[in-house]
Parts: structure tokens; sequence; C-alpha cells
């Protein structure tokens, strides 16, 4: 596929550039409604799914429910409220208690950490191999932009694991720990704060999280402890596979694009939009569907426009792909089944050196 | 560490380990919200929407009900923050109090006196969309242009909306035997029928304040000769100013020159909203960024063409900065206040407190960050 010139590039990015003024004159008391009602009802949801959980020396089918209410309400934080809050996406209400600079997440993963590597260098300069820390997590090999090293082999297996303890990847993965805990300590650092700052709020929201699944909430109901305890465990894991899920068919799908960081020089408003678009994969489902993904389900939309309140992306996209349709710039969507297959097939492809290219025949 | 501290701080802790929000009004506030209650926030209140009064073509008072027991130490001449919630949007803007410390404590009514900015966010809204019922948030009093205590004589010199916080004073005087001991020199260029608080005045002056309703048009900007109509000597007096700034410095000038104590005289400008107006637009090519913390003022200026994340850096101003392309909201410092114009929409801000992405914008005026 070739990619358009500059021409083509701008009058497409004046034209999504236009669809955002739009979406954001319509922005207002519904989104404002919305955000609360749904940190209302998860607030309570949480409540309700630890009370729960209590009961389930009643019967396990009570236990079982609370598990899943709990990994829910988990993952509406974490997704729908949390992430979307984190991007700046409500700072517009003047609400301090919905703010993005002080928002943080039910994770172990620290929200300022996640703040500064995320939104900053996933969000810039998202799938260039080299700058993009997420294509791959370091963990996987993914295009045949990396070489193929023995390891790979079995990284399917590395990503089951990654897909349980994912919240303790995202936490290491953002601070980059092998950096702060290993590697050389620079004499110039670009960073607001210090790695001594970087491991105390590392190791502070582990332990606060640590504290409140495994030892508060377990303690308070001490003749069950064992099966809050438990249930709080599973919860998370769930929570976990959810996320690994979405966020992989969000980027690791068959047909995403990977880029060079020479793409980056002179990159125009019209290329970063169009690299965006060309890195990012959609999922069709029902509202409820999306709103459990923290509408990441419109990952396209939400690379172009990763401030505006989520839902807006779902009467955002078909103008997207009419955009996208006009201009002729693929725009990657599917189903769950089907992107989340080409993910594994990615990274079941990549686990082995790639054969040079045959010649063609024909 | 004292015992109770010793609890609020385990009590913070164990909050922030287990709901993750910093303060329990951050965990509450949106379920209270969400459910139509009143949200629970240090230092404001809920106030009820009494009624709106027009007082001619472009001031209005509003009268609300509030519980007094917040309001105990509400002193004439004080204003407060009111915040509203337009179209899920939080602004706030300061207004005078018109109302005496006495309404209040009889009636639990608290009147704001506004002046409607056309082109503006929120005085239009309150002005013309709010309904008697409405709930807006109000913050403690403050300001210290106020009575003072133990002076023979009042002068009072208000122009245009300056009248709002000595109306307030006024009252107060005259509900405590002192309307005698005060003069109004009030300064409008209004026809007959659009002064505003005409009623107000009107009764004042049945208590014994002697007011001079000065027409700019006709007999000009404040001067000796205006102080004619003084019961006693100049001396004997303490002098009130509200009004625009050039005002306040030329009657401050006056009153010096004819050997008025400057120590004497107290002022307060009805600024808060007055650079709220469409023609200082076009002064977009000369504005200020004032950096609060730093204590740093930066000018801006059209030809270097920078936006204010550039000119914390030039200024050696402590910004964090990310993307630079207005992706990462890394950049994001809260305005206290002044307009600035977002250079991806092209869109002028409102003039209150704020999140802004420095990267994405220009001083449209004097605007003052948290930085």
């Amino acid at each position: 596929m070739k990619k358009p010139d500059t021409a083509t590039l701008e009058a497409f990015a004046r034209e999504l550039d236009q669809l955002k003024l739009n979406t954001r004159a319509k922005v207002g008391s519904e989104d404002a409604r919305y955000i609360r009602r749904l940190i209302a009802f998860q607030r309570t949801l949480e409540i309700s799914a630890r009370i729960l959980m209590v009961l389930g020396f009643v019967s396990p089918w009570l236990w079982a429910l609370a598990v899943l209410m709990l990994a829910t309400a988990k993952i509406l934080e974490n997704m729908e409220i949390g992430h979307n809050v984190m991007h700046g996406q409500y700072d517009w209400m003047n609400d301090p208690a919905i703010n993005g600079k002080t928002w943080e997440w039910d994770i172990v993963g620290d929200g300022d950490s996640w703040r500064r590597y995320h939104n900053h260098e996933h969000h810039t300069y998202t799938n260039v191999i080299g700058k993009d820390r997420d294509f791959g997590y370091g963990l996987l090999r993914l295009s045949d932009d990396l070489p193929w090293r023995p390891k790979n082999t079995w990284q399917f297996f590395t990503y089951l694991n990654l897909s349980l303890l994912f919240e303790w990847g995202v936490a290491y993965h953002e601070v980059a720990a092998e950096r702060i805990f290993i590697g050389k300590q620079r004499k110039h650092s670009n960073l607001p704060i210090s790695r001594q700052e970087l491991k105390r709020a590392f190791f502070s929201k582990i332990g606060r999280q640590v504290f409140k699944d495994y030892i508060f909430f377990p303690l308070l109901c001490w003749p069950v402890a064992g099966q809050v305890l438990l249930g709080n465990f599973i919860a998370n894991i769930l929570r976990n596979l959810w996320t690994s899920t979405i966020i992989f068919c969000g980027h690791f799908t068959g047909d995403i694009h990977t880029f060079k960081e020479k793409d980056l020089d002179n990159e125009t408003r019209g290329d970063w939009y169009y690299r965006q678009i060309l890195g990012s994969s959609n999922m069709t489902g029902n509202k409820l569907f999306h709103i459990l993904t923290g509408h990441l389900s419109y990952q396209v939309e939400h690379h172009l426009f990763p401030d505006i309140p989520a839902p807006r992306y779902r009467e955002m996209a078909p103008v997207v792909q009419e955009i996208c349709r006009k201009y002729d710039i693929p725009y990657n969507t599917g189903s769950f089944a089907k992107q989340y297959g080409s993910v594994v097939k990615r990274i079941i492809k990549y686990s082995f050196p790639t054969r040079a290219p045959k010649a063609q025949t024909a | 560490m004292s015992q109770s501290a010793l609890f609020t701080s385990t009590g913070t802790k164990l909050l922030r380990a287990l709901t993750n929000t910093e303060s329990l009004n951050n965990y509450l506030n949106p379920i209270l919200s969400a459910t139509g209650m009143s949200e629970r926030q240090a230092d404001s209140w809920t106030a009820t929407v009494h009624s709106i009064y027009w007082q001619n073509d472009d001031l209005f008072s509003l009268r609300l009900h509030i519980n007094r027991k917040h309001y105990q130490h509400f002193r004439a001449g004080q204003y407060v923050q009111l915040e509203a919630e337009i179209d899920g949007q939080r602004l706030q803007r300061y207004f005078s109090i018109v109302s005496a410390p006495y309404e209040l404590r009889e009636q639990a009514v608290l009147e704001l006196g506004i002046r409607c900015i056309e082109d503006g966010k929120v005085t239009p809204w309150l002005g013309h969309t709010l309904k008697p019922g409405s709930k807006l948030r109000l913050s403690k009093p403050a300001g210290e242009f106020c009575i003072q205590a133990g002076a023979q004589q009042h002068l009072f010199i208000a122009a245009g909306s300056g009248i709002t916080p000595i109306l307030s004073m006024l009252k107060a005087l005259s509900a405590q035997g002192s309307a005698d001991r005060c003069t109004l020199l009030y300064y409008h260029h209004y026809n007959e029928s659009q002064i505003p608080f005409r009623k107000t005045l009107q009764s004042l002056e049945d208590f014994g304040v002697a007011i001079h309703l000065i027409d700019t048009r006709t007999q000009g900007h404040f001067c000796k000769a205006h102080l004619a109509p003084l019961r006693a000597e100049l001396c004997e007096h303490n002098a009130y100013i509200c009004g625009p700034g050039n005002m306040i410095e030329s009657c401050f000038r006056t009153l010096e020159s004819l050997g008025f104590s400057g120590e004497n005289i107290h002022y307060e400008f009805f600024g808060a909203n007055s650079f709220n107006r469409a023609s200082d637009l076009e002064s977009d090519s000369h504005s200020r960024v004032i950096f609060g913390h730093s204590k740093v003022v930066s000018d801006w200026n059209a030809g270097q063409a920078l936006n204010i994340l550039e000119l914390a850096e030039n200024a050696k101003v402590p910004a964090i900065s990310g993307c630079r392309i207005g992706v990462c909201h890394q950049c994001v410092c809260t305005k206290a206040k002044g307009r600035v114009r977002n250079l991806q929409t092209g869109l002028v801000s409102d003039s209150g407190r704020e999140e802004i992405q420095l990267c994405q914008s220009i001083p449209v005026d004097t605007v003052e960050l948290e930085l």
C-alpha cells in the first residue's frame, strides 16, 4: 500500500480536525451526567461486591457472583472511567473530583507514571519501533522489525502469563523499571521527577493495592478471610485477562502497521493522523461491550482524538470510516473473534524466525 | 503529632488505599451529584435562586437563599465566588454582595449585583437562563473593602456597577442609624429610567444618606467642585472608591491634592469581569502571562509566535512538557484567570479557573497560571 501524498493527507487532516471541532461543540451536560452516573454506579457495584463476597459461606454461587461483580467494577474503573479521565477527556468539566491530572486508578500501576509514559510516548509515537515501548512490551516479537531470538519460540506462553499478570506488567513497564532499578543513572534526565521519587511512587502504589485487596478486606471479614482473599485475587486476574485481551486487539491485530523512527522526521498533522489509523484496530459490538472496553473497541478514534470523551467515539466512528474511504486509507475493524484470532496468529507467527521472502513465481 | 492529627492522617491514608481518592469529598461528590444531592466541598455551599431582577439593560441583581450559619462572618462590602454548572462545565466568577449582613440574618437572603457581559459565558446565563429554585455554589465572602470602624464621616464614590459593594455598606450603616454620616457620589451615564437600584437609593435617601447622582456626560468626572455638598470637613471623612481602575486613580490623586490622607482612602476595582469584553480580543498581539508560583511575568507578542509552554521555558519557569502537539496532556496546568486561545481549535477559553494545555495555548489577555 502506498502512502498518500502530502496534499491528500492535508485535506484528510482538515476533515478529521473539523470532525473533532464539531464533536467538541456537542460535548456538554450529557457527557458530564454520563461520567458521574457511571462513577456512582461503579462505586456502588464495588461496595456491593465486597459485601456480597462475605456471604459466600451461605452459597458458593453468591461468592461467584460477588467475584464477577468485583471484576466488572474493576474493569469499569480501569477502562471506561480511569483510562478516559486520565486522558483528560473530562477536564473541561472543571470538576476537581474528575480531574485527569489527579485521578488514581484501581490497579497496581501508579497513575502518574502511566500518565507520563502512556499519554506521551505511546500516544505520540504509536507503533514506532524503538519509540513506542508498548509494541510487544519488550517481551514479545510482533513484527519483522525485531530480530528473532530463541526466547521468542515460547512467546505464546509469555503472552498468556503477561495477560494473567497484566496489571503488574503495566506497573513495571510504565516506569521502565529495568531503567530505574538497573540501568545507568543518567546525568541529565528530562523526567520531571527523580528516580528516587519514581521508585517511591512505584512501591507505594503497589503497597496500597496489595494492602487493600489482600490484607485489609480479608482481615476485616476475618472468619471468612480466605474466601475474600481468593475472591479478590480472582477478580483481579479476570480484570487482567479482559484488559490485556482488549488492548492486544487494539494494536497487534493482523493488518496493523509498524513504523520506523525516520517516519517521524518532519511529520505533519496529516502524517500523524495517518500513522494513528494504520497503527490501531477497532472491534464491533454492542453498547455494553464498548463500555466494558472503555471504548478502546474504538481504538482508531481513541488514537485520533485521545481527549474527546470516549462515548462520543460511537458517533464519530462512522464519520471517520467515511473519511478514510474517501481518501482510500485502510480502516481496520472487525468482530472480537476475528480481531483476537489475528492477534493470536501474529504472536505465533513471529515466534519463529521469518523466512526470506520467496521469489515471485507466476 | 497530636492525637487527632494522627487520627486524621491515618484516616486519609486508609481512604487513599481503599478508594484511590485523596479526599472523602472526591469519592462522594460524583455519587451525590449523580443522585441529585448537593456536593460537599470545603468552604463552599449550595445556594438556591430566589429571584432575578433586572435593574436596567445590563445590570441585574440575583437574590439567593443560603444557610446563614456559613456566613456568620460576612461584612458589608465583601464579594463571593459563585460557581455555576453550565452545560456540564463548572465556571466560577466573583460578584459583589449588594445586600447587608442584617438581610442575611433576618431572611437568609444574599443579593449579588451582576453586570451582564453580552458575549460572556456566565453572566448572560445567570441573567437569562437561570430559573428560581435552581442551585448554585457560593464560596465564603471575602474582601477588605469594608466599613472602617471608628470613622466619623463616610464619603462613598462609585462609578457604574461599582455601586454594588457600596450599597451593601450604605444599607448596613443606615440600619445602624448612621445614615446621616454618609455621602454618596454616584457617577453614571444613564438616562433617568436606566439608573440601577433606584428604589434602594431612594430608601437610603429617606433614611438620611446624602445621595448625589452625577451624570458624567453633563457634569464630568470627579473633581473638587463635586465635594461642595459635603456635610462636614473633608478631613473628617473616610473615602471609599469603587469603579474602573483609571477612575480610582484619578479620584485618589484629586483627594490627595486636597490634602486628604491616603490611608483614609479605601478602594476596590470592579475589574473581575472587566476584561471579558470582545474589544479586548483585538489586543491579542500584546498580552501577558503571569507565572504565579514562580513569580515571573512574561510578555507575549504575536511576532514571536510562542505558545505558553515555550514562553515558560524561555523564562526558566519549571514547566513539564511532553509531546508538544497537544496529545499527551503532560503540560496541563491550572489557569487561575485570564483567557487563552487554543491553537488547534482557535477557540478562546473561559476567563475563570480551569486546566489548560500549555503547548496548545496562547494568551489573549493577562493570564495567570499556577506554575
